[in-house]
């Protein structure tokens, strides 16, 4: 598998901005680009899609193990209690993923849910941990992360492709859209700056960028939303 | 006040068949089968209820059809998840009157979500609102419905829906959990009638989570609040199974250390008890001594039982039919302690006053301990010396010398060392009194030894044979570290006796003691990020605070110290908004 499609193993030698996208659509056997399946996504809107971490409608981790990834991208629940991650990253890697992704995730959970799911735990700096580890067994790892302080966690633990989502847009006018991706740039400049062997990838939709225009920003690549019907 | 002629409701959750049928023969009113029941019998959080791990739904459907179904008489309740856009309510409901149950609930239920995702659920249409439309469905479909509520308006909201049974969820349980709630129990009763208000009385009301941990905790809620029962979930099967399992097995983990425990000899109280090879030793030269005349010195931690050993020196002497006396040294003051010490002429204490022996007269042929020696002022080691030195006592007023045969005996902290090198105690008395030394080792480094001596304390305390420690009890005796030494264990078997009222002193009656805490496992809770080496310009800084707080000026301003109008203006400043 690694050799069919040298591609997926190694997106970052190349100096431009890269594309990937992410969807509850199983991976295919050959695409042009590279894919995230995320199946718990399936059927939500780019908006609902930021909820997806708080639907308990399905086993990520199971459907995406049982799916072959034909060299794309696995999106995973660090959280899970069961099983051992050990044994999970050597599915994916028997099932042809050639990388990994926290996405659901918690980077999104804010207040007394934020403090709640941490005892699970689910934290973004276990999420990290677990991308680590994932690494460790010859995966590639995108870590998403939503503030500067876990961008620098996502570092700390040796991640260097990081996803900075934008966060939950509920309402916002065009001098909100450009306030957000003026203060994005401003954090992706400096995430970089942190650390100079890192790469800052954006996630965006069709609505996001309608909204806020989230593939303007100079970035190493962009992870794109794709919706899925049920 | 919850009306104390009406019976307290108890419903419990249950993840598995052996909780549902417990809590079934036990009484309970309802039964909740819930996915967070399901995480928790197998060992997994509850919070793990609202994540894609598990389809919530089916697999409430799927454990309670093959452990629950058929095998209990309460009514069982299925918690069910309605976040899904694709999930179709009718069909749903249909599902949980197929598989027999009496109604459904709201579980995980949005209203336990707080943040932007319960903000952007309840804007789709698949928040609370739609928990309410599937209590509808559930009525019109002769269901009933044990609902959730966080806030009024949803209690008064599920109540227009029909629902049958209403509980204030306060959020998860918190305390050992690691969750952390709020609330006190008063202040949790408070919120609930605070909830709960405008219901007519005739809808059942519960309440669960939050502080409440125990029944007697869901107790002091009921009768300080409305709220006519508790929904017991964590309290019921995480809490009290961890606890009792951990009960058990630490009873299991400790016999092998309990089987090298042995009940030394029983000497007539000639020895200091213990089996220890530590204490064995000290007994040894006890023994030896007990013949000696020379001045003892015995020397330990508070606690560790140095007064005993120098009053056992004596019961082993020769001299053991003469008077012992026994000088509390922290207690003599400068001048009354001379006398008590060596006595008056008369009239030289005080005016008229016969002549008196002091103390160590008083000892003549037997023995004088010294207790805490190392606590006398330098005026009474200087008399204590003389005496030391030639055996002569010279009564307060009187130019006559007294000889006595007395045994010195001392105690002293390890600290005398200390006071010694110092000059704060007299190098010259510490050779003196130190001709032997015995030294009392502190009970951690004999914790051999609690097993025995906490058994012994227990018979001597109640003359009642039949009072023992649970061997997880004293597994826990053993793991502490009794920085008061024997004293301390005392004063501890003494408390659980009065804790046990008469029973089997276990764990729960010694929980006061302060073991060494566990290696934490968990992952940090979440709360603001250790600081970070990021490279501060005020633009970053901005850029960070605006997206912690979801693009919202105001509270970002607050964080930072600054006016809305000011952090706007160094939005346009760093060109943050082009």
């Amino acid at each position: 598998m690694w050799n069919i499609i040298p591609i997926f193993a190694d997106f970052c030698y190349l100096s431009h901005m890269r594309l990937m996208t992410i969807g509850s659509t199983p991976p295919a056997r050959a695409t042009d680009t590279p894919h995230i399946y995320c199946p718990s996504l399936v059927g939500l809107s780019a908006r609902l899609a930021d909820a997806a971490f708080l639907m308990p409608r399905m086993d990520q981790n199971q459907q995406v193990k049982n799916a072959p990834g034909h060299g794309h991208w696995a999106a995973a629940i660090a959280a899970d209690p069961f099983g051992t991650t050990d044994a999970f990253f050597s599915a994916l890697t028997e099932a042809g993923y050639s990388g990994l992704v926290n996405w659901p995730s918690s980077i999104l959970l804010e207040g007394h849910t934020q403090q709640q799911i941490s005892t699970i735990p689910a934290t973004p700096a276990a999420e990290y941990a677990y991308l680590a580890q994932g690494q460790a067994k010859g995966l590639q790892s995108l870590a998403f992360f939503l503030t500067q302080d876990q961008a620098a966690e996502a570092q700390a633990a040796g991640l260097r492709d990081l996803v900075l989502h934008p966060g939950i847009l509920l309402d916002v006018d065009p001098a909100g859209a450009a306030m957000i991706r003026g203060a994005l740039a401003a954090m992706i400049a400096s995430v970089k700056q942190a650390q100079s062997d890192c790469r800052v990838w954006v996630y965006t939709s069709d609505w996001h960028d309608g909204l806020i225009g989230l593939s303007e920003l100079r970035c190493d690549g962009i992870i794109r939303f794709v919706e899925t019907p049920a | 006040m919850s009306d104390a002629e009406s019976p307290f409701l108890f419903g419990a959750v249950v993840g598995s068949g052996m909780t549902a049928q417990v809590a079934d023969r036990s009484g309970a009113d309802y039964l909740l089968a819930l996915n967070a029941g399901r995480f928790r019998v197998q060992g997994a959080s509850s919070l793990a209820s609202f994540l894609p791990i598990r389809h919530a739904n089916d697999w409430v459907f799927e454990f309670t059809e093959r452990e629950i179904r058929g095998r209990v008489s309460a009514p069982v309740f299925a918690g069910l998840s309605v976040s899904d856009p694709l999930l179709d309510l009718k069909d749903l409901v249909d599902r949980v009157r197929g598989h027999g149950f009496q109604g459904v609930c709201n579980f995980p239920s949005n209203a336990l979500v707080g943040g932007r995702i319960h903000a952007l659920l309840e804007a789709e249409g698949l928040g609370f609102s739609r928990e309410i439309a599937l209590v509808e469905e559930a009525r019109k479909a002769g269901l009933d419905a044990l609902v959730y509520v966080a806030t009024n308006q949803q209690a008064l909201d599920m109540y227009a829906a029909g629902a049958t049974t209403i509980c204030v969820n306060m959020g998860f349980t918190a305390g050992p959990t690691g969750v952390s709630s709020e609330l006190s129990l008063s202040s949790a009763a408070q919120v609930i009638d605070a909830v709960l208000e405008g219901l007519p009385p005739d809808i059942p009301t519960l309440c669960s989570g939050g502080p409440i941990i125990s029944p007697e905790d869901a107790m002091t809620v009921w009768r300080n609040s409305t709220v006519q029962g508790y929904i017991s979930g964590s309290s019921l099967d995480r809490l009290p199974i961890e606890q009792t399992l951990e009960e058990v097995a630490s009873g299991f983990r400790v016999i092998s250390r309990l089987s090298n425990t042995t009940k030394s000899a029983d000497e007539a109280g000639l020895r200091l008890l213990g089996s220890s090879a530590a204490i064995q030793a000290v007994n040894r030269d006890l023994e030896e001594l007990a013949a000696e005349r020379a001045p003892v010195l015995v020397m330990g931690e508070t606690g560790s039982g140095k007064t005993t050993a120098a009053r056992l020196l004596h019961k082993r002497s020769k001299r053991r039919n003469q008077r012992l006396s026994i000088i509390d040294c922290p207690g003599l003051e400068l001048e009354s302690g001379r006398v008590l010490l060596m006595g008056a002429a008369r009239g030289a204490a005080k005016s008229g006053q016969a002549s008196s022996r002091g103390a160590l007269e008083s000892a003549a042929r037997g023995a004088v301990i010294f207790d805490g020696i190392d606590a006398l002022s330098v005026d009474h080691q200087g008399q204590i010396l003389r005496f030391a030195e030639d055996g002569t006592v010279q009564r307060l007023g009187d130019p006559e010398a007294r000889s006595v045969s007395v045994r010195v005996i001392a105690t002293a902290g390890p600290d005398l060392l200390h006071a010694v090198a110092s000059g704060q105690f007299r190098r010259d008395l510490y050779y003196r009194l130190s001709t032997y030394q015995v030294e009392i080792p502190p009970l951690r480094d004999r914790i051999e030894d609690v097993v025995e001596l906490a058994d012994h304390f227990v018979s001597e305390a109640s003359g009642n044979a039949d009072i023992r420690f649970s061997n997880s009890a004293l597994k826990m005796l053993m793991d502490y570290h009794w920085p008061g030494n024997v004293r301390e264990l005392q004063n501890v078997v003494l408390r659980a006796i009065r804790r046990a009222k008469g029973s089997k002193i276990g764990r729960s009656h010694i929980e006061f003691l302060e073991l060494p805490a566990p290696q934490p496992t968990a992952v940090a809770a979440a709360g603001p990020a250790t600081p970070t080496a990021w490279p501060a310009s005020e633009k970053d800084w901005i850029a960070a605070a605006l997206a912690r707080h979801g693009w919202r000026r105001s509270e970002a301003a607050a964080e930072l110290g600054m006016s809305p109008r000011t952090l706007f203006n160094k939005i346009k400043k760093h060109q943050l908004d082009t």
